[in-house]
């Protein structure tokens, strides 16, 4: 293959889909261009964001970051799953665990057979049988071993997000990546392409580049504002567009290893414990219920006071039609936002770095390159929008108009046939890529009080008493395994 | 347990191998309904019934009839087989191989296929396939694919038709499965495209609550999706010969294809051509052409009747795929069985699922005509016109400029399968992956070479021979799939 020289690569913005992009570029494609990002300390980075998914090991593992230096510079501690609270229901509460339920006995889900035995004698909460449920619920935590199936979870991590970016500033500026402090004044464009040429900075600088990745956060500078790239608008499905944020010390007592959503009249509120105190949010629908009701809300919750001004946050549900226009990628915040009910956005910027890299174009784009990366997109930000969607839509709530209004909103297609499969036949629809595979949508449907009418008759060929000493015997060896973790502050000690 | 009560009675017509299989899955899955088989014979173009090959992507039916792999390798029931080779395919007219499983795991930077084109090593990128060193060897066991270094081998099952269709046959016996002197002579319609009741040729009238054609032919008069355009070979001869090894093998003439099957003891001659270009010399001139009509049934399932085997959708010859794709379909059926009333919902899904996985397989396999190999002969000239399916075309066009491969739920073909066909064409991607770039070829190279000659000693080393019957593979789990 023909040498050919390393292209230049722009990256906007020094939050953490900046900087994510930046250290895995320097660190997995060192060879094919050479990184210059441009951040500007005069708008400073969102800084909120703080809870994730069991994926950004896998980033943290294959840049080969050390995962202790990792956690210890942004104060992190480990993360099982999310609790929801009044969800489907004022006084519901589940866990969405990272890992599956049980296991598959005679080739069927395990959720068929748990649904058969619901309410007989001895049957008890699906979550029983989560080694992560019942780890989080003892805030205990041990690392998963693949072992045996009662070890198998998956797990995540809760950090400082002022943090995170400026750690990976410092590893990626080791690798080669340079940075340049400056606001973007002008953005110099092609004629006729509409590529982007270079960006113009405030004191005169011009950045060249071949390649831009607009990690500018919600301004969005050059896919959303200087190229124009159309907005899609999904505030209807998803009506929350405020939050405000306040983090508050650390009560004593166990640091529990989950971030807890807790349903609120007009949205819901964050829980995210960290190493060395907890940040606290509510996200809300501003037709619903006004800044300062919503500040007096969460400062009331809070269970220590608060150690900053609550700060207001604006935004969204939505993305940009593409996120890869000419010559402009935009990652993070930048190419659309989804609520951070489910901690998501994290895993996007990932998702767009791993795509990236995949269709990563050399010094010429051809559209094949863009088409596929703009596909992949899109399958991930359509499913996990229902995802979100099935949270809100998924209750008996009719306490506050909110709650009216999601309940009965029109969902989309896409879910309506996701749900009503459930509903008959306690099926999930199967993808094998992306994110939120089968558990996580029996997690939710199950929390959220949606039984099924029947389940998969095959589960009905095991015999009821094998079954029973199967569902006791995975039961009992959980909770051996669990007493044995040890406690998830001590865990985090010893990382430290 | 549910708003509707399950299903009482299913009738299948066919006599074949997927007929049977059906019944079987469905009696076991159903115990408490009634099982009617009413015999049908199955036309001699029916491949998935005449010819049948068990993909490992279709392994997990086996359960559902009460079956094993090893044991049916260890009863006789079914021959290994660890690829397919094609000669003559390629525009360079070289050999390749497209092996079963995957790729041997070499611990280094990048995608193996990636660090392959990058190294530009002389060796071929099936040489870095377990099963590829096993078949040079003429070497397989089940224990290989548990071995450590060989673990990423896999198999495909040969069926022997006659030996299978008496373990089906005695499964349906003892479950108590009816059988019923055919032919149908017609079926009353009911709702919803599905079927009231069938009336046999005696007369008698069977009413069911599913009904499944599994005759081996397009329901008369129904709609056929026809894809011959980008599956060209539509008449086949095929006689027998003597026994062939662990390969199956295809190589190109003028006219079309000729290949070698492995078939129980025996193995099979095959001509394949187009009866609007012009005739391969056959076999044997005793043999009378099979018509074959690639393509598909519209829909899958319609109202209370599902549709398996070459009457849902036919592949052709090349890879023999059509039993699998009946075994899939099987299995999705069992997974999404609706309740007596055949929820339409599950309906929709089964047909969204089975039309995914029908039109990836019938991808893989049009690949080999269209991925830019052989152009000369008149069998041959005119692929370069024909316009692939447009997932097809996304697929070439990803392959073709990066080396990627689009993510494909439904896809019965492993990642590294289609590696392999792609690059066994001659597909060379434009731009460089930028993950492997960094590395040194030379070392590169010699770390893959030295892979290739421990997985071929690996391979000789080998014991032949098959294992005793009842011992089920335990396989090496596959990598978490979680995005990095
Ligand atoms: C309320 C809330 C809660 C969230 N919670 C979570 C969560 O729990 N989990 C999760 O995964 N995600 C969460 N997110 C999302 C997460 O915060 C973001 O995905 C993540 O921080 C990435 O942001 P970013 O880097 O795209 O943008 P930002 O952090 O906003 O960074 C933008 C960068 O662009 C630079 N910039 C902008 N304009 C210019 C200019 N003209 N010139 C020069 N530089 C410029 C800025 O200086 C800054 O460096 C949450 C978001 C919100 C709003």
């Amino acid at each position: 293959m023909p040498v050919q020289p390393r292209s230049r690569v722009v990256i906007l913005g020094g939050g953490t889909a900046g900087w994510m992009t930046a250290a895995a570029l320097s660190a997995l494609a060192g060879a094919a261009c050479k990184v210059t990002l441009v951040e500007s300390a005069d708008i400073g980075i969102v800084g909120v964001g703080e809870a994730t998914l069991p994926h950004l090991r896998a980033f943290i593992t294959r840049l080969g970051i050390d995962e202790h230096a990792f956690m210890a510079a942004t104060e992190a501690t480990f993360k099982l799953g999310i609790e929801f609270r009044d969800f489907g229901r004022i006084g519901d509460r589940y866990i969405h665990p990272f890992g599956s339920y049980g296991q598959p006995l005679n080739g069927i889900a395990f959720h068929h057979h748990w649904l058969r035995r619901r309410g007989a004698d001895g049957t008890s909460p699906i979550g029983d049988y989560s080694p992560a449920v019942v780890a989080a619920e003892q805030s205990r935590f041990a690392f998963p071993s693949n072992r045996n199936v009662t070890n198998s979870f998956g797990y995540a991590y809760q950090f400082d997000a002022t943090r995170f970016a400026p750690f990976l500033r410092t590893w990626s500026e080791e690798r080669g990546v340079r940075r340049v402090e400056g606001l973007v004044a002008n953005v110099d464009r092609d004629d006729p392409t509409g590529d982007v040429r270079a960006l113009q900075l405030s004191d005169g600088q011009r950045i060249e580049g071949d390649l831009f990745i607009d990690c500018s956060g919600f301004r969005s500078v050059l896919l959303g504002t200087a190229l124009d790239e159309p907005w899609e608008d999904w505030s209807h499905w998803l009506p929350c567009d405020r939050a405000v944020a306040a983090p508050c010390a650390s009560p004593p007592g166990p640091i529990e290893p989950f971030t807890r959503a807790v349903a609120m009249p007009a949205g819901w509120r964050w829980r995210i414990p960290l190493r060395h105190r907890v940040g606290n949010g509510y996200v809300y629908s501003s037709a619903h219920c006004d800044d300062a009701t919503a500040q007096a809300a969460l400062l009331d919750a809070l269970e220590t006071p608060s150690l900053a001004e609550p700060r207001l946050l604006r935004f969204k549900a939505g993305r940009r039609r593409r996120s890869w226009v000419g010559n402009v990628i935009a990652v993070g915040l930048a190419s659309g936002f989804l609520e951070p009910l489910e901690s998501t956005s994290i895993y996007l910027v990932q998702m767009a770095i791993t795509r990236l890299l995949e269709h990563f174009p050399g010094r010429t784009i051809e559209p094949v390159d863009r088409d596929g990366f703009n596909a992949a997109v899109d399958a991930e930000y359509d499913r996990i929008r229902d995802f979100l969607i099935l949270h809100y839509h998924a209750t008996t709530r009719d306490d506050s108009p909110f709650w009216d209004h999601v309940r009965t909103m029109r969902i989309p297609d896409s879910l309506e046939e996701k749900l009503e499969l459930w509903r008959r036949s306690a099926q999930v629809q199967q993808y094998g890529y992306g994110l939120f595979l089968e558990p996580s949508w029996v997690a939710v449907y199950l929390g959220q009080g949606i039984i099924p009418e029947r389940w998969d008759q095959r589960a009905d060929l095991l015999g009821e008493e094998a079954l029973d000493r199967a569902l006791a015997e995975l039961r009992a060896a959980i909770a051996r395994e669990v007493a044995a973790m040890p406690d998830h502050r001590d865990q985090l000690m010893r990382a430290a | 347990m549910s708003a509707s009560p399950p299903i009482r009675t299913v009738a299948i017509v066919g006599s074949g191998v997927v007929a049977g299989m059906a019944a079987l899955a469905l009696t076991r899955t159903l115990p408490h309904a009634r099982v009617e088989l009413v015999t049908m014979p199955v036309p001699a173009e029916a491949l998935a019934d005449r010819l049948p090959r068990l993909w490992p992507s279709a392994f997990p039916l086996l359960p559902s009839l009460g079956l094993a792999e090893a044991d049916l390798l260890a009863r006789g029931i079914a021959a290994p087989l660890l690829a397919r080779r094609f000669t003559g395919w390629s525009r360079s007219g070289g050999r390749w191989m497209c092996p079963e499983g995957e790729t041997v795991r070499i611990p280094g930077t990048g995608a193996l296929h990636q660090r392959w084109l990058h190294a530009g090593a002389r060796m071929a990128f099936h040489d870095l396939f377990p099963a590829a060193a096993l078949a040079e060897a003429g070497r397989f066991s089940p224990d290989a694919l548990v071995s450590t270094e060989l673990a990423q081998a896999d198999v495909t099952l040969a069926l022997a038709p006659d030996r299978f269709g008496a373990v089906i046959g005695a499964g349906c016996q003892r479950a108590n499965v009816v059988v019923s002197e055919g032919p149908l002579q017609a079926a009353l319609p009911g709702p919803d495209g599905g079927w009231r009741a069938i009336r046999l040729a005696s007369g008698r009238v069977i009413e069911a609550d599913l009904f499944v054609w599994a005759a081996g032919k397009p329901l008369p008069g129904e709609e056929w999706l026809d894809w011959s355009g980008v599956l060209p070979a539509d008449r086949l001869t095929v006689t027998r010969t003597d026994a062939s090894g662990l390969v199956d093998e295809y190589e190109t003439v003028g006219d079309g294809w000729r290949a070698r099957w492995a078939h129980g003891d025996t193995g099979i001659g095959a001509v394949a051509f187009n009866a609007g270009i012009g005739q391969a010399k056959p076999v044997s001139d005793a043999a009378e052409p099979l018509k074959l009509t690639p393509g598909a049934a519209a829909y899958g399932w319609t109202g209370n009747l599902l549709r398996l085997g070459d009457g849902a959708a036919q592949l052709g010859a090349l890879a023999l795929p059509g039993f699998t794709l009946a075994a899939h379909h099987l299995l999705l059926a069992l997974e999404l069985l609706p309740a007596r009333d055949m929820e339409p919902v599950l309906v929709a899904e089964y047909n969204r699922r089975a039309r995914l996985r029908t039109e990836h397989l019938r991808d893989f396999v049009a690949a080999h005509y269209l991925a830019g190999g052989r152009r000369r002969g008149p069998f041959w000239t005119g692929l370069s016109a024909v316009e692939p399916p447009s997932s097809l075309a996304d697929t070439l066009a990803q392959f073709r400029r990066r080396g990627q491969l689009p993510h494909r739920d439904e896809d019965s073909v492993p990642a590294d399968a289609w590696r392999a066909v792609l690059l066994g064409q001659g597909i060379r991607p434009a731009v460089p992956d930028p993950v492997v770039l960094g590395t040194d070829r030379n070392v590169e190279r010699q770390t893959l070479m030295s892979a290739c000659r421990s997985l071929a000693m690996q391979a000789a080393q080998f014991p032949d021979g098959a294992p005793a019957p009842g011992i089920s593979f335990v396989r090496v789990p596959k990598p978490h799939t979680a995005q990095d």
